[in-house]
């Protein structure tokens, strides 16, 4: 029934002809076995699950750089004696059909990884039993309860959200809060998983034996346009302090409209861990000052003397990257690459696998992770590596340091949750 | 009432933004009944291609439009040319899913050139606030709306009172007619999804001076406006307008008096139940045509 | 009509009615069925089958939108909700009611129905894309109602949910799932089939290409299109039921709004109004991603010059031109492709 005169599509078939058998012969090809690459020492394969592209996509960008300069430098230095590391990646898209495949992918490569980083609380929580099935850890940059408890194969990195929230409300007490009365707390968080993570009864409880009222609970929408009404009402209840968890986009709105309501000042905003406060500078400037976040990950100023290696791979390579999110994305390989090196001491460097990093990890004791955050601690029912925070704060349009602080154990059952 | 007449008059402002990125989606709607499903990422675009020329190749502002001006052009061009053309003749829902791709490929593409976290314009419009009875407006704002609000009326001479708009309005109502008196429809097409990008680029600019030049944050409020132009009726351009301005007022307004009530976060599904509501009494929108089918 | 081979004669209704006529394609059926059941399992290694398990719950979502949106023409943006419906139905009952997988099943498909009749209701006055735009809506609130359900839901955390038992053998491995998806696909298949030869199916298809003339002809048009919302979200909620019990654990994260969208994609590749053309299009999108994967690091070795983000980006690219190639070279899916292949083969060796 093709019609004579329709000429364009008939010079299109040898192209659709094409194209269809080429996308078939691609296809086809996926399921080729690979040829084995032949090597003088053991190869260990370590996965790294980033999101690069999609909701944090912005954020995990520097992750690219930072994944390949973490393994250079550990092959270069030997760190892992008797063994050559590898990387393997696949982005996940920060989209959970495009992750599981990608995981699949990864547990599928030859040699199988002896150890997978995870990036992100979402797709980690999904991958908890899977991990467990094929007996691969998860270095996990996300943190959830159905991560931590029970203990599986997923070893997070940063300490659980409402124990952050315990450290800044450790800290503001004891370092910033000067009057006599106990202060007035608010919520004020992101209307998402991330950010009502620490909102949970026992963070309610701790601030109860505490003396503190919870005065406003303001949750800001993903991508805010207005947050008028939520800090009109900030104001209302006379907050004097806040917490929860936002990215810079989301909070340089909020501190506009505070600066407009004339509220700058009025109220010390804490944040939990993964808000960049170096971007959040760079939206909104001097209405940053004042901003606290429990950091885990050490200030960029303080490369040269903690971690001197993550600098100089940054200057060697002539990165531009984000430098937050490349130390972020080291403070992961450090863990992982260390599991590797104690496991391959453990079995020997060619027996490495994901049971004996297993094993490593949970005898892993106040590891420094090369300098580039707190010290990482697990243990056969631990799955939270740190217990400490650094507490960051924005002063006269800098990052600065306050210093470390321990975390209360808020998780439910934890011992430090008020009975 | 200061609480009510604060949210009021930000939920307007903000919503002028909303409806003049909605004015895109109409624009192309109108002219070649497809829903532009690209319409959040085109507005990322534009938003760090304006960025690039700017900061990165350090033009001058106008300098940096024009170019941007070009490059959208061609972008607008490439779009018709490669993707919509073809499809012509074929099911509409091949060409919306297209538009969808074509979303896809702008995102990756963006990703591609401009990778790692939000960049930020030089500031462009100065700061401060001013009251108007106990209302605390910031200046900023109300530039846009004035943005917003020139290009609207720019927008709506072009159509109303130029040669070349009362062309393009004829071809949205009959592409067959508009052929028999000589109006190349495809050159017309090109133009409706150049003056919808252009829409899109305003707006993606104004709403990037809040986030940053920021691919994530931009998609979505881009992606807000497919509810605005549902709410308003997908042929209004007027209707686009007012509805932007209603969901601005509306998340305002529900954030601050729902908020307390459901526990917090109403903003966010507050339009798409007001939406539902009027959809179920006018079932084509606020101001969309009343279709009268034949069998 | 079907075209058939010459030769083919019928003597009976019965016969004239028959699903699978000639000997070929009998031939044919139990080829694909020793393949799926016999040959793949056989020789596909675990990452293969697990990628035929994420097809294959795919397969199942798609069939329930390419009932709703290809045979009775009620565009639909919200397919992701249902599934979460489906999914975290499933999640509750086995987390916090300890219920089996053979009962969380139906019952997800059940709740998942009630939210389609719900879902559907609107479209009583509402038509054409504006019908799209309201269940655009219902994902936003169904997204936010389970956001925000307590202790429910568990909210922001994610419920786990157990690996399905069935005679008392705990389905874990990606074999064991593979066994359970494919028949329940297969059986999806047969069902979705079978629905478009029946009256429901043709009024779906009258409903479709005229609702005015439908309702003429006498049909009740409500009544069938809520009916297709319930079929589709029966399907969408197996599927989420499905995907919860193969995860083990969900969050709300895994339903964004972005994937609703792509299976109507998934649908227009395939083919409107055609459950061959619903499967190819879960095979051809779930396929590519894997191609896209295998691709991404291959880039980066060959043009060093692009930063490994950047390379991520490259591949979206890559996916979305694909995807517009599809679309402008087949217009009307891969299975229009697969029907012009067949009447070739059928009326082989002449040409007209």
């Amino acid at each position: 029934m093709r019609r004579a005169s329709d000429g364009r599509r008939m010079g299109m078939r040898g192209i659709k002809r094409g194209f269809i058998v080429g996308c078939s012969l691609l296809i086809l090809c996926l399921f080729l076995p690979c040829p084995a690459v032949a090597a003088q020492k053991p190869v260990i394969v370590i996965g790294h699950l980033p999101h690069f592209t999609g909701a944090y996509g912005a954020t995990q960008a520097a992750f690219g750089p930072a994944q390949e300069d973490a393994i250079e430098w550990a092959n270069k230095v030997n760190y892992v004696p008797g063994a050559e590391l590898k990387l393997i990646w696949v982005d996940g898209g920060t989209d959970p059909a495009k992750s599981l495949a990608g995981f699949k992918k990864m547990i599928a490569h030859k040699p199988k990884p002896a150890v997978i980083i995870g990036e992100s609380t979402g797709i980690g929580t999904a991958l908890v039993k899977w991990h467990a099935k094929v007996k691969i850890p998860d270095v996990e940059g996300g943190m959830s309860l159905a991560m931590i408890d029970p203990p599986r194969w997923t070893f997070c990195q940063p300490p659980p959200y409402v124990n952050q929230f315990g450290a800044w409300v450790d800290y503001f007490l004891t370092h910033i809060w000067k009057k006599k009365e106990p202060p007035k707390f608010a919520w004020l968080t992101w209307d998402n998983p991330f950010g009502k993570a620490p909102m949970t009864k026992e963070a309610e409880l701790y601030l109860q034996s505490k003396g503190i009222k919870i005065v406003a609970r303001e949750f800001i929408p993903n991508v805010p346009s207005d947050t008028t009404a939520h800090v009109m009402r900030l104001k209302e209840s006379g907050a004097d302090f806040t917490f929860g968890g936002m990215y810079p986009s989301a909070l340089s709105v909020v501190l506009k409209d505070m600066d407009r309501l004339g509220m700058t000042g009025k109220i010390t905003i804490g944040l939990s861990y993964a808000c960049n406060l170096g971007e959040l500078l760079g939206y909104v400037g001097p209405l940053a000052n004042g901003v606290h976040i429990t950091a885990i990950n050490t200030l960029i100023t303080q490369w040269e003397e903690k971690c001197p290696m993550v600098k100089e791979m940054y200057e060697k390579k002539k990165r531009t990257a984000n430098k937050w999110g490349y130390g972020n994305c080291w403070s992961k390989f450090a863990i992982a690459v260390e599991a590797v090196r104690r496991a391959a001491a453990a079995v020997g460097p060619d027996k490495v696998d994901g049971q004996a990093v297993y094993n490593a990890l949970i005898n892993m004791k106040n590891f420094d992770a090369w300098g580039t955050s707190p010290p990482i601690t697990y243990s056969e029912t631990r799955r939270v590596g740190m217990d400490t925070v650094e507490i960051q704060a924005i002063e006269d349009g800098k990052v600065v340091s306050k210093g470390f602080f321990p975390t209360p154990d808020l998780l439910p059952g934890g011992k430090d949750v008020p009975k | 009432m200061e609480f009510f007449s604060q949210l009021l008059v930000s939920g307007i402002l903000t919503g002028s933004v909303y409806a003049l990125m909605a004015l895109g989606i109409v624009v192309i709607y109108k002219a070649s009944s497809v829903f532009n499903f690209a319409h959040g990422s085109i507005v990322a675009f534009s938003a760090y291609l304006l960025w690039s020329f700017v900061v990165q190749l350090h033009m001058n502002l106008l300098l940096a439009v024009v170019c941007t001006l070009i490059g959208l052009a061609i972008l607008a061009w490439l779009i018709q040319r490669l993707i919509l053309y073809p499809l012509t003749g074929q099911p509409i829902l091949a060409a919306i899913v297209a538009t969808l791709a074509l979303g896809e490929v702008l995102a990756g593409f963006v990703t591609l050139l401009w990778p790692g976290p939000a960049r930020t314009y030089p500031k462009f419009f100065p700061s401060g606030t001013f009251h108007l009875g106990a209302t605390v407006i910031s200046l900023e704002s109300v530039i846009n709306f004035l943005i917003c609000a020139l290009a609207f009326i720019a927008f709506m001479l072009f159509f109303q009172k130029s040669k070349l708009g009362l062309v393009m309005r004829g071809t949205a109502e009959d592409h067959q007619l508009a052929r028999s008196e000589g109006v190349k429809i495809n050159r017309i097409f090109v133009l409706a999804w150049f003056v919808a990008i252009i829409m899109a680029a305003i707006g993606g600019f104004l709403m990037a001076q809040m986030h940053g030049v920021n691919q994530e944050p931009l998609i979505a409020l881009g992606m807000k406006s497919l509810a605005v132009v549902i709410l308003g009726g997908m042929e209004s351009v007027l209707g686009a307008v007012l509805a932007g301005i209603t969901i601005g007022m509306l998340e305002a307004l529900g954030a601050g008096y729902l908020d307390p009530i459901v526990g917090g976060g109403v903003e966010e599904v507050f339009p798409f139940v007001i939406l539902l509501v009027v959809l179920l009494i006018k079932p084509y929108g606020l101001f969309g045509y009343q279709r009268i089918e034949r069998v | 009509m079907m075209k058939r081979p010459c030769g083919t004669f019928d003597e009976s209704y019965a016969q004239d009615l028959a699903c699978v006529r000639t000997p070929f394609r009998w031939t044919m059926l139990v080829v694909l069925f020793a393949l799926l059941f016999g040959g793949i399992p056989l020789v596909a290694s675990d990452y293969f089958l697990g990628v035929m398990n994420l097809i294959g719950i795919t397969v199942i979502a798609m069939l329930g939108l390419n009932i709703l949106t290809g045979y009775c023409g009620q565009i639909s943006i919200g397919h992701a909700a249902f599934i979460a419906v489906g999914a975290y139905t499933s999640a509750i009952l086995s987390e916090h009611l300890g219920w089996p997988f053979w009962a969380t099943l139906p019952s997800a498909m059940f709740v998942s129905g009630l939210m389609g009749l719900i879902v559907g209701l609107p479209s009583l006055r509402i038509k054409g894309f504006y019908i799209a735009i309201s269940t655009l809506a219902f994902h936003y609130i169904i997204i936010w109602v389970i956001l925000h359900g307590g202790d429910l839901t568990k909210g922001v955390w994610g419920l786990s949910c157990d690996f399905p038992k069935l005679f008392g053998m705990e389905l874990d491995t990606e074999m064991e799932m593979y066994f359970l998806i494919m028949p329940i696909a297969v059986l999806g298949t047969a069902g979705a089939f079978n629905l478009t030869r029946t009256k429901f199916g043709r009024a779906f298809i009258a409903v479709r290409d005229n609702d005015i003339a439908a309702e003429f002809m006498g049909y009740n048009i409500f009544k069938l299109k809520a009916l297709a919302f319930i079929i589709s979200s029966l399907y969408a909620g197996a599927a989420g039921s499905l995907l919860a019990h193969y995860l083990g654990m969900i969050t709300i994260e895994q339903f964004p709004l972005i994937d609703s969208i792509w299976y109507l994609g998934m649908l227009i590749v395939g083919g409107m109004g055609s459950i061959t053309g619903a499967i190819f299009g879960a095979f051809a999108f779930r396929l590519l991603a894997q191609l896209v994967i295998y691709i991404t690091p291959l880039i980066g070795q060959v043009i060093p010059a692009v930063s490994v983000s950047g390379v991520a980006g490259f591949t979206q690219m890559l996916f979305g031109t694909v995807i517009i190639l599809f679309l402008v070279l087949e217009p009307r899916g891969l299975n229009h492709r697969w029907q012009i292949i067949l009447s070739s083969f059928r009326i082989w060796p002449f040409p007209y």
